[in-house]
């Protein structure tokens, strides 16, 4: 795998690319692509997972499912955001991917703390140690992402 | 379920991962070989996914059904969504999407291995 900071995204990025002008859509190029593409993964695995733990044994450990849900929701939240254009649609992947931060970390210590609140494996369990802990470099590169994207002009008033 | 119909489709997903490997570590874009890779693969997918449907409906259920159409339905969308997201990036950035997404496709009907129970060869 090529070190990404080898490859830095040039300003005016690709000019064939018709939406909204170059600078608008650098958060879905080059590296980002990459990006999005894992959180959407994410996004798919951990709805999927939620949807199932939720709808057949809700009962038995509902905080822990319900967690899982809206861990779920959060990487959905943050793949849309990654995808769309504009300063407010950065804003909310900021917040999402903010948010997918505390909650591996969050999630992570109460599972090594406490295993019988967690007796299923969730997606940010120890830190996301079912997915190679995945959950926990994701958010990290996230946000180095979105300060290496961060829209310095004004929005369009296209946009 | 096949067993080696799904070996194949790991086979498949192997081979395609490892050329965009191979592409992105060049920076190139992967897209000629690893499409027509992934079309075929996409075939035994295919194939695959009739078996499973056509074998549910003479009884030979999985032991969840429901986990394992949602496996299904993921396993067969993936490497199109994977091409179409990959397309617009000819690059290395676009090699490494098609890499992320064939790996995540082996790993993928290794569980749908696991999901439907025991092996029907």
């Amino acid at each position: 795998m090529p070190d990404p900071a080898a490859v830095p995204v040039p300003d005016g990025f690709d000019a064939t690319h018709q939406a909204g002008g170059p600078a608008d859509d650098a958060r879905r190029r080059g590296p980002g692509r990459v990006l999005i593409a894992i959180y959407a993964t994410f996004a798919l695995a951990a709805t999927a997972r939620a949807a199932y733990q939720l709808s057949t044994r809700f009962s038995e450990a509902p905080v822990a499912y319900l967690l899982s849900a809206l861990a779920g929701l959060v990487y959905v939240l943050a793949t849309v955001a990654l995808v769309r254009v504009g300063r407010t649609w950065w804003r909310i992947a900021v917040t999402a991917v903010s948010a997918e931060l505390v909650g591996v970390l969050a999630v992570g210590t109460l599972s090594v703390l406490d295993r019988a609140a967690f007796p299923d494996e969730t997606v940010w369990s120890v830190f996301g140690r079912g997915y190679g802990f995945i959950p926990l470099i994701l958010p990290i590169l996230g946000l180095l992402w979105l300060r290496k994207t961060r829209p310095a002009t004004p929005p369009s008033p296209i946009e | 379920m096949i067993g080696f119909l799904a070996t194949a489709i790991i086979l498949g997903a192997l081979l395609v991962a490892g050329w965009a490997a191979v592409s992105a570590l060049r920076r190139q874009d992967p897209l000629l070989v690893a499409m027509v890779l992934a079309v075929v693969t996409e075939v035994v997918i295919l194939v695959q996914a009739a078996v499973a449907i056509v074998s549910s409906f003479r009884g030979e259920k999985a032991d969840a059904p429901g986990v394992f159409y949602g496996y299904l339905i993921a396993v067969v969308l993936l490497l199109p969504a994977t091409l179409m997201w990959a397309r617009a990036e000819r690059n290395q950035f676009g090699s490494l999407v098609i890499l992320i997404g064939s790996l995540v496709l082996a790993v993928l009907i290794v569980r749908l291995q696991q999901v439907w129970g025991p092996a029907v060869a």
